[in-house]
This record gives C-alpha cells, structure tokens and sequence, in this order.
C-alpha cells in the first residue's frame, strides 16, 4: 500500500537486530575457546613460579667447570665405553675376554628363553635399525649412504668367539660405533646369545635338531 | 525531578555488567588460565632441527636407541653426540644440521637443546618406574613418532597427574608395546587391570610420592 507500518521500527524488531549480534558473540566466544593449547614456540608463562627453578644442577643441563682437584668418575669415565659398575668387577663377564686376553668361547651366564627374548628386545632396541631385525645387514639406510653393515648370519661371524661379537658390540668395528657406553653388559650378552639364534635360524640344518624335534617338522 | 527516568535503570544495569563482567574474567581465567592452555601446545624451534617423525616414525628406531636409559633411571636421557655421529658419518651428511652437529661432536661442545617437557623442580617424576609399571610413551608425550618439531600434548599439572594415579588402568600395556606409540590394545581397561594385578601396582597418591 506504500504506507509504512508504523509499529515497525526501521532497523527490525528487537530481536532482529539481537539474533545477529548474539551469533556474533558466540562465533568469537567458539574461537577463541578453539585457542586453547594451541602451538606456540614461547616457553610457558607461570604467574606463581615458586621454586619451580631451584639453585641446583638438573640432570643434562651446563654445568659449571668441575672443581679443582676432582676426578670424574662415573659411567662415561673412561673413553673406552667399559662403565663404572664393570670396572668395579672387571672379569671375563666385563670385557668379553678371559685371562690370558683371548675372546671367551661361550657367554658366561645361563642362555635361557628369558635370556634370548631379552636379547631380542635389545636386539630390536640397538642392533636392528642398521642390522635389520633378521641381521641381514639390508635395511633403507644403505640406501640413504651407510656402507652395508655386517650380515650377522655371514659364516665369518658365525666363526667368531661369543666374546669377540661382545668386544665388536662393546668398542665398535669398521664403521660401527661401539655400544659399551649404552648397553649395559648383561644385555650385550644377551644380545650375542639372539644373534647365535638368528643364525641358527637361517643357517640350522635338519642334522641340527634332536631326533623328538625333527619328528614334529611338518 | 532531577534525574530523568532511565536513571532508574543504571544501578541494574552496572550490577548485571559487573557480574557478567566477573563471570566471564573467571570463566576466562579458569580456561585458559591453566596448564591446559599454558603448558599444551609448547613447541621450541630446536639449534638443530632434529625430527622425531622421520627417526621414530618413518625409520621406525625404537624410542630406547636413543632414551636408553629410560627404563631404569629417572630421567630419559637426550643421546650424545656421537650416537648421531654413528649414522649421520655417512647419511646426510651434507645437510646443514648435520654439519652443524659434526661440528659441535669435533669440539666436544655441547648442544643446546631446548627442554619441550618440563616439571617444576619441587616435583620428582621417575621414568624408570613408571616404564616399568607399563605406562607408555605416549601416555604422557603423544605421538611423538608424527611429529617433526616436539610438542607438548598433555599440560603435566598436577591434577592430571593424579587422574592417572588414581585410575591407571588405561595407560598401562604390556612390555613390548611401551614404546609401539601406533599400537592399538584391545580392551585397554581389562588389560590394565590385569597388568596392575599381576605387577601389584599401587600407585601412590601421597604428597611424598612427588613432592620429596
């Protein structure tokens, strides 16, 4: 009819002109609660940050020069990785070698299944990233520049003393870094007797097996 | 008549504006005013832009290679140098980081990594235990196999915590899933259960078992 109506405000009712602004609000009010924990390369802000920083050495952390007339001691001592609970007890168990110097023929502590599936665990842990976990020396780093390491089922390894394996783990061999300083000797130990698994596995014969063992092949 | 009418109103209205004025400071501060906020979400850019996704993920090393000590002592330990050195002598060693790693091994100079996860000194976390219980990596840190630059995921508040302590269940696993982060357990509560009964676990919940 071209007459306004009056009872219209120009700009909508109230609650036209309240619906917008209200979805406004929460759209921010969405936002921003989206914000939280979001990354951020700042360190933490603490309001209260009572003794959170003490005045003490954290493990890791610089430390100051030690003080004069101090020796080091401790696991990472002596550069030839042979840590401080070894040198307290230096034997055969130790250093992979018996008194004379020559390799131990045998891993001197029970070979148990424990043992081998420790062995295993740490095997897969430490040895298997350059290894593969069969220890046939081929993984993706010798094609990303590693030079191929050892197979560990080659017969040469397979002709080794069990304490030499231990001595290449312990110092490291060629290419490889030794692990002394890493891997406690218990496991290194463990580790040869399931690297003597894996190449009974690769490499076992029929002949190898008991009489009651062959009968159960398929 | 001094004051015109609408005058009436202003005393309510600046009571509603200074409650809902109030309401929201707290809601704000009770949200974002925490570790939740504070804590999650802290990512350093690294002297050497180290990437936990191609290492842990992608290669897939154990988290142990390198934390070795993880399992028996109270902190896991950043590796040193020459750990790196053992690969990184022969792949990629053209890269900048690289270099810049070789470098800092020849000098025997440390490298200033900076600390992503981060306890107040007042509060004692063992790593070593709680590995041994069967909580795993990534109860605490996350998928840190999918992440090049750290971050941390979980605010590591007190409160939190205690969650854990007082129902564990479905962080434990057994020990050869501790460090499998992509690992799914089936039924993670009756496997949780299980493991606290056979491991007699009891996690503590007293003041003295952090704050010592």
């Amino acid at each position: 009819m071209g007459k306004r109506n009056n009872a219209m405000d120009p700009a909508g009712p109230v609650s036209h002109r309240v619906m917008p602004m209200g979805a406004l609000f929460l759209l921010i009010a969405l936002a921003l609660v989206s914000c939280r924990g979001g990354r951020t390369e700042r360190p933490p802000i603490h309001l209260n940050p009572n003794m959170m920083n003490q005045a003490r050495y954290n493990p890791q952390t610089l430390s100051r020069n030690p003080p004069d007339g101090v020796v080091a001691f401790g696991r990472d001592a002596r550069a030839d990785g042979v840590g401080r609970a070894d040198l307290l007890k230096e034997g055969p168990a130790q250093t992979g070698r018996d008194a004379s110097g020559k390799w131990v023929a045998r891993i001197p502590a029970a070979v148990t299944g424990d043992f081998i599936n420790r062995g295993r665990e740490r095997f897969d842990i430490h040895c298997a990233v350059c290894h593969g976990e069969t220890g046939s020396g081929k993984t993706v780093l010798t094609e990303k520049g590693l030079p191929p390491p050892t197979a560990l089922i080659d017969a040469r390894v397979v002709a080794m003393a069990d304490g030499e394996i231990f001595g290449i783990i312990t110092a490291g061999a060629r290419n490889m870094a030794g692990l002394g300083k890493r891997i406690p000797a218990e496991d290194r130990w463990a580790i040869v007797a399931y690297v003597r698994a894996l190449q009974a596995a690769r490499r076992g014969v029929p002949a190898d097996l008991s009489d009651s063992q062959r009968g159960a092949l398929p | 008549m001094v004051f015109p009418g609408f005058m009436n109103k202003v005393p309510m209205a600046v009571l509603a504006g200074a409650l809902g004025l109030g309401a929201a400071l707290t809601a704000a501060i009770w949200y974002w005013g925490g570790p939740k906020h504070t804590e999650v979400g802290y990512s350093p850019k690294q002297p050497i832009p180290f990437s936990h996704r191609v290492h842990a993920g992608d290669l897939g090393m154990d988290c142990r290679f390198c934390h070795n000590t993880v399992e028996r002592t109270a902190v896991a330990p950043l590796p040193s140098g020459e750990s790196c050195m053992s690969c990184h002598a022969f792949v990629k060693k053209d890269s900048e980081g690289v270099k810049r790693l070789a470098a800092a091994v020849a000098k025997n100079e440390a490298i200033p990594w900076v600390r992503v996860h981060r306890l107040p000194d007042y509060a004692r976390f063992h790593h070593g235990v709680h590995v041994q219980a069967g909580v795993s990596c990534l109860s605490c840190h996350g998928r840190i196999d999918q992440m090049t630059q750290v971050r941390q995921v979980e605010p590591l508040s007190m409160s939190w915590c205690l969650d854990c302590h007082r129902k564990p269940e479905a962080q434990l696993r057994p020990a050869h899933l501790i460090t499998r982060l992509d690992a799914v357990i089936p039924d993670p509560v009756a496997t949780g259960r299980r493991i606290m009964e056979s491991r007699h676990l009891k996690p503590s919940t007293d003041c003295s078992a952090c704050h010592q």
